[in-house]
């Protein structure tokens, strides 16, 4: 098992260079770093120190390793917005996303997946249908319009939630959490919701797929002709065998999940990642964007590489270990 | 003696397009006894499956038991609703499939799918208690190294060995029936020979009644007590093994006979059965054989014969009685 975590990470590695080159470039070309930094008035000797400062006078492989290096230790340099370390503004951000990101992908799996096998199961029921259609239009909801519906509801109309903001926070180490406070909480539901309803559709809409392929085999006939309670039928061997499929739809739609965070930390005012990208692109911030596009990269790798390890452990056939098996032959 | 299985004048259709019902399965009767094994022969599309998924419960969603009854034990099964039906499925009836790659989970160990339908029908009292009564099971069955191999998972054993886990799994309840729809159709003829005895002793020392489903004559000489020859949905032909391969009495047995691969001198070779099966869904009111019978003569054409007493056995033929208004069924005398 450690040897096959090793090999994913090590064929991971290219990637993430790869990656890190395109921050890279982005750093070095587009714009100008020292202009940016010092505005209309300088001297000569004020951008040659600048330039200096920031390492811009140096070959451009040295520059290169020195971001490597500097990544590879969360250096990410100074934003040009906030003249603040970038690394320390996504870390003070990070808590704000993950919390949501992770929140919606939780409820999406958490109500997708059960409505997905409820459809499948209950494939000839008119709830299914009914079930199915709310699903594609939440499908077809664009998320601003979603969230803004979600507001004038239970914000404006109602005053059951906030409208924006992350409520109240709690300090443990550099993390900070709203999920220890009743106003963090609630000023959760709105834009976790906004958020995961896109997601547990898509997984529903799956989960269902795949469960009526599993369904459908040989071997779940076979499993109701020995009789084996319905729980076992939909649980240990259809569900089991649609799981893998689901499981990477659930871990590659948190891709999504940051992807939509964008609009949906604009729309609530979630002081998250996605907030910090929109107004850092304003800004043509280019440290701040190079930092998340690296950072987005890592959280891709990091997924796949559990996507990997959750599907053998799921799937026997995928593990290499098992090919070795001594066979019992016919006599 | 109470059957194990009897089926009287069970009729299943199948929903056609436009609300049609085409009669899949028309008035069949037939019974097993306790210990017995029933061969049930016929050509592809007969019928054979269908009738073994009606006593099982477990037909295709198109199918419905229009009329008819079903007696496993000499209860009524036919009008269970479902959740009293899956408590005696696995059970009081076992089934035997033919895929055993594809009737087993692939995620599953073969020992944990056998510890786990035994935990189901037997109150095992722990996990552990069903794993070991598993390798046990899988020895009785005649795989070797049964505790290494409990842990084997279907797709690393071979056809055999997989096919004795199938088995393993339709006895390990006890049932006083098995379905055993084409047991042996997928594997080589000395496997095939294994799987057989394994069955024929399970029928001799626990009395289990065996529904045997092929369309192969030669296993049905081999295996079976009785035969109930199956075409287009009905049966016109029930008796002894022994008899039946003497003196097939319906010249549609005759050919299937014809079909066994070189088994005795005894039996007269024929030629194989021209034509195929009419469809579904265009009643007649000939024999259904009729169009490819080699005897066929005025009345076929014209009548639908029943199925009626006939010496020791039971045919649908209008050549029966032999001392009818029909020419004489030479045939059946030249061979014996
Ligand atoms: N799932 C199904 N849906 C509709 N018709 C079916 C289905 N399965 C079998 N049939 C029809 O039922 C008849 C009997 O089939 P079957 O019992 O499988 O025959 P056998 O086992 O003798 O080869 C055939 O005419 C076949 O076309
Ligand atoms: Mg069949």
């Amino acid at each position: 098992m450690l040897l096959f975590v090793v090999s994913r990470i090590l064929q991971a590695l290219p990637v993430f260079l790869c990656v890190v080159l395109v921050a890279f470039v982005l750093f070095a070309f587009v714009g100008d770093p020292v202009l940016i930094m010092l505005g209309q008035n300088y001297t000569e000797a004020q951008r040659a120190a600048t330039a200096h400062r920031l390492g811009l006078d140096q070959p451009l492989i040295i520059q290169y390793c020195r971001y490597v290096w500097a990544t590879l230790h969360g250096e990410f340099g100074v934003s040009y917005r906030l003249s603040r370390p970038v690394a320390a503004l996504l870390a003070e951000r990070l808590p704000a996303t993950a919390e949501l990101a992770i929140t919606a992908t939780l409820l999406s799996v958490a109500v997708g997946v059960p409505l997905g096998v409820f459809t499948a199961v209950h494939r000839r029921r008119r709830v299914a249908g009914i079930l199915l259609s709310i699903c594609l239009v939440a499908l077809s909801v664009p998320t601003f319009l979603l969230g803004t519906l979600l507001i004038l509801v239970f914000s404006v109309g109602l005053h059951w939630l906030p409208s924006f903001g992350r409520g109240a926070v709690v300090h443990i180490g550099w993390w900070s959490t709203g999920l220890l406070t009743a106003s963090g909480l609630r000023s959760l539901v709105l834009p976790a919701a906004t958020l995961g309803l896109y997601q547990k559709s898509l997984i529903t809409r799956l989960t269902r797929v795949e469960m009526l392929d599993a369904l459908g085999t040989e071997h779940i006939r076979f499993a109701r002709a020995r009789g084996l309670p319905r729980r076992s039928i939909y649980v240990t061997h259809a569900g089991r065998n649609a799981l893998v499929p689901i499981v990477t739809l659930a871990a590659l739609q948190f891709g999504g999940v940051l992807a939509f965070s964008i609009v949906t930390e604009s729309v609530f005012q979630w002081p998250g990642l996605g907030l910090l990208f929109i107004q850092s692109l304003g800004a043509a911030d280019i440290p701040v964007l190079a930092a998340y596009l690296i950072l987005t990269a890592a959280i891709f790798l990091t997924l796949n590489l559990a996507v990997d390890l959750s599907s053998t452990l799921i799937d026997p056939r995928l593990r290499s270990s098992l090919r070795g098996f001594p066979p019992a032959r016919d006599r | 003696m109470t059957p194990a299985l009897e089926l009287s004048e069970l009729v299943v259709t199948l929903d056609g397009p436009d609300r049609t019902a085409l009669r899949a399965l028309d008035r069949i009767s037939l019974s097993v006894a306790p210990g017995e094994i029933l061969g049930l022969v016929g050509e592809s599309g007969a019928g054979k499956s269908l009738t073994g998924s009606a006593v099982s419960g477990l037909m295709p969603a198109a199918a419905r038991i229009a009329a008819g009854e079903i007696r496993v034990d000499g209860t009524r099964i036919d009008n269970l609703p479902r959740s009293a039906l899956r408590r005696l499925r696995g059970r009081r009836i076992g089934a035997i499939v033919q895929d055993a790659l594809s009737a087993l989970d692939p995620l599953y160990s073969v020992g944990d799918q056998l510890a786990e339908t035994i935990a189901t029908h037997s109150g095992a009292r722990s996990w552990a208690e069903a794993q070991a009564r598993a390798v046990a099971w899988l020895g009785a069955v005649g795989i070797p190294a049964p505790e290494i191999n409990a842990r084997a998972l279907p797709q690393q054993l071979s056809g055999g060995m997989r096919q004795r886990v199938v088995v393993a799994l339709a006895l390990c309840a006890g049932p006083c029936l098995v379905i055993a729809d084409e047991p042996t159709t997928a594997l080589d003829p000395s496997v095939q020979a294994q799987i057989i005895d394994l069955m024929m002793r399970q029928a001799r020392r626990e009395n289990t009644a065996f529904l045997l489903i092929t369309h192969d004559m030669g296993i049905v000489a081999e295996a079976a007590d009785r035969v109930a020859v199956m075409y287009a949905g009905r049966i016109v032909e029930t008796g002894a093994v022994a008899d039946v391969l003497a003196r097939p009495k319906h010249p549609y047995t005759r050919g299937l006979i014809g079909s066994i691969p070189a088994l005795s001198e005894r039996v007269a070779r024929l030629h194989q059965i021209e034509g195929s099966m009419p469809r579904l869904g265009f009643p007649s009111p000939a024999c259904p054989f009729a169009p490819r019978c080699p005897r066929v003569f005025g009345r076929c054409r014209s009548e639908r014969p029943e199925l009626m007493a006939a010496e020791r056995g039971e045919v649908a033929c209008w050549l029966w009685p032999a001392d009818a208004d029909a020419p004489q069924p030479q045939g059946a005398t030249a061979d014996a």
